[in-house]
């Protein structure tokens, strides 16, 4: 078995970002890599295995440089004759993931989204229930990850807070409400990525709403917010969301939990703030298509992943915050022990998931996000 | 070849022209020759253009994101709202003004390649086209750190004690100009450096024997020949800057929206090909006139200088 990635040079997504999210200061992958040769090897006593049983192809649609050189090459040692190919999704927009699935229709076994992807798809009638039984490691994911996304195995998480530079900013904020306090004061020096359903969620938690709320008065409440707070900011990111904090050059950013604490290693000036009124989340993970012909091919690729050796060797590898405890033990001490990624009871107690508000909140929620950048 | 209209039972047919035919198989084989280009440009080209034309009249289900195709105008009147005409008109600002600082950069860079001979010229034309080598993306983040706020344009202007406060240029309008105008320079010169190149030197003596000062020259005889260039320039600039996208994401921090990045997020991030398609097609008909425009300006400037 081989792996192959995917064709085209693919713009850059959130999680093409995880690995530039040192900027120019780190080859891209490089930080992965590196985190890849200390890791744990992925192990290979995958209890629903079923030995070289299973044959073809199976076609993962996933981020690009995603997965370790071991992740699949392992799983291929228990099954010769089943081949993983790891296909591209081409862009950043959810949108145009689904476009992908949907003009492709057959050609993906499985695939790695979100719960708004996942969900539309589901609706759509194009996701095949997971058969649980043939993936018990799934048990061992938080209970939580698994309420937020039924329909695929989670494999990571995000949260979207700030972060500030302890020796350019000489407040300690720990709320968004602080932000907001200072952004008059470091006006021109604070940054935001740009991801619409993360930063409308996450203003809507400081304002004190649900991320998925549908109340027309409090989007209108959260777009004000929004409206207000964009003449402080110096950028709205696509990528190298830190580069600014770890330069200098800015002094407060709205980040992703994974990407301050890749910036963290490159300038311990870095602090990560999950902000008391809570955090936007979002979790993702591999769901299976319905037009799969290999669907117990796909169940056993999903338990391999989850077998806590291969997923902490996962962990270990992209540097992403972890959704299952059972694989600490495998999961480097600098990952376990970062406030922006532990597994915390308090961090997740802070936490509220993105999930899909159906076709007309989305677009509408896409025009308010539209008017905010054209402000 | 003569065509025989009525034919004569018993009339013994003309023998055919060998130098005629050799002729017409010439004319076949080049126009073979064309047909990897015309076929290139109809399957990349103009095929998606008219897929653009169908999706534009449709409309999508977000749900499913499937395209149902009609004949709905929707998609061609929401472009007159404020929020995508603001962009509009930030766009063909920018694309304006980039157009004239090319021009009035580019302009005497082409006129000095143009008066320079053999090598150094050849020397010139290189340093002209050499950033060509490298992926455009790559030479944007080349530009992004230059002009970061701590990017060696700043340090050196810091050393030298002319700058004493804090510029700052990176995620600014400046910030684009800056970019779209190094990228697309290029564009400029090599079409002014034909036009200038094509000037007969006599000319010039003749305007000086003649007492022209150089500003007069420049203006009564340089410049009107140059035209040709000067809008085969501009069209080669103005067009491809006006729907601009990765320059404003990459060195404008999205901070200000232009049209490119509203028909982006309708294909990407939204899901709207149909809203997007009327968009890029109605950007590309405003393009088109624009060209039109310019096409006729240059038929004629090329026949004057003629």
């Amino acid at each position: 078995m081989s792996v192959s990635d995917g064709h085209g040079s693919p713009r850059i997504t959130r999680r093409a970002a995880l690995g530039r999210g040192v900027g120019g200061l780190a080859a891209a992958g490089s930080l992965p890599a590196l985190l890849a040769a200390c890791g744990g090897s992925s192990g290979s006593s995958s209890p629903a295995q079923s030995g070289g049983s299973l044959k073809g192809t199976l076609v993962l649609l996933s981020y690009p440089g995603w997965y370790g050189p071991k992740e699949f090459a392992d799983f291929a040692k228990l099954h010769p004759g089943l081949h993983v190919k790891s296909e591209v999704s081409g862009t950043t927009g959810a949108a145009a993931t689904l476009a992908q699935i949907e003009n492709n229709e057959g050609a993906y076994d499985l695939s790695l989204g979100g719960v708004p992807t996942a969900a539309q798809l589901s609706q759509a009638g194009q996701l095949a229930p997971l058969d649980i039984a043939k993936i018990p490691n799934l048990k061992l994911v938080g209970e939580t990850f698994r309420k937020a996304l039924p329909w695929a195995i989670p494999t990571d998480f995000g949260k979207t807070g700030y972060a500030y530079r302890k020796d350019l900013v000489s407040e300690r904020p720990t709320s968004w409400h602080d932000l907001f306090a200072l952004a008059p004061k470091y006006s021109g020096k604070i940054t935001m990525l740009k991801y619409d359903t993360d930063i409308q969620g996450s203003f809507l938690k400081a304002l004190g709403y649900s991320v998925n709320t549908k109340v027309q008065s409090q989007l209108q409440a959260m777009q004000k917010q929004m409206l207000s707070f964009k003449p402080h900011l110096q950028a709205i990111l696509e990528t190298d969301y830190s580069k600014g904090l770890i330069e200098g050059t800015v002094s407060i950013a709205i980040d992703y939990d994974y990407d301050v604490a890749a910036a963290q290693a490159h300038n311990h000036n870095i602090v990560w703030v999950p902000p008391t009124e809570g955090m936007a989340a979002y979790v993702e993970g591999w769901y299976a298509f319905k037009s799969s012909k290999h669907l117990d091919a796909v169940w056993d690729l999903m338990n391999f992943h989850l077998e806590p050796k291969n997923y902490a060797s996962f962990i270990n590898y992209t540097g992403a915050a972890y959704v299952e405890p059972a694989a600490e033990k495998y999961i480097l001490k600098r990952i376990i022990d970062d406030p922006a990624l532990r597994y915390d009871k308090q961090n997740l107690a802070r936490v509220e998931f993105e999930g899909y508000l159906g076709p007309e909140q989305a677009a509408y929620r896409a025009k308010l996000w539209e008017e905010f950048l054209d402000a | 070849m003569a065509v025989q209209l009525t034919s004569e039972p018993n009339a013994p047919a003309p023998p055919p022209d060998p130098g005629r035919r050799r002729f017409a198989v010439r004319v076949a084989g080049r126009q073979l020759l064309a047909l990897p280009g015309v076929g290139w440009t109809v399957l990349f080209f103009l095929a998606p253009m008219a897929l653009l034309l169908v999706y534009s009249f449709g409309s999508v289900n977000l749900l499913t994101l499937h395209v149902e195709f009609g004949w709905t105008l929707s998609n061609y009147t929401q472009i007159g709202q404020a929020l995508y005409l603001q962009p509009i008109v930030r766009s063909l600002a920018l694309s304006a003004a980039a157009t004239l600082a090319c021009l009035l950069i580019g302009f005497p860079v082409a006129y000095t390649i143009a008066r320079a001979s053999g090598r150094r010229q050849a020397l010139l034309l290189l340093g002209v086209m050499i950033p060509f080598w490298t992926s455009f993306v790559v030479r944007t983040y080349g530009i992004y750190d230059v002009i970061a706020d701590n990017g060696p344009i700043y340090s050196i202007l810091h050393s030298l004690g002319i700058v004493h406060g804090y510029i700052h240029v990176l995620f600014t309008q400046y910030g684009v100009g800056i970019g779209v105008v190094y990228t697309y320079l290029p564009l400029m010169i090599l079409p002014l450096f034909v036009s200038l190149e094509r000037i007969d030197p006599s000319l010039l003596e003749a305007a000086g024997d003649l007492g022209a000062t150089s500003a007069r020259t420049l203006r009564r005889v340089i410049l009107p020949l140059a035209v040709p260039g000067i809008i085969a320039g501009t069209i080669l600039v103005a067009i491809p800057a006006t729907g601009e996208y990765v320059i404003p994401q990459i060195l404008g921090g999205d901070t200000t929206l232009l049209f490119g990045n509203v028909v982006s997020d309708q294909f990407e991030d939204i899901g709207n090909y149909p809203a997007g398609a009327a968009m890029a097609i109605a950007l590309t008909a405003v393009l088109l006139i624009v060209l039109m425009f310019l096409r006729s300006r240059s038929y004629k400037a090329e026949a004057a200088v003629a």
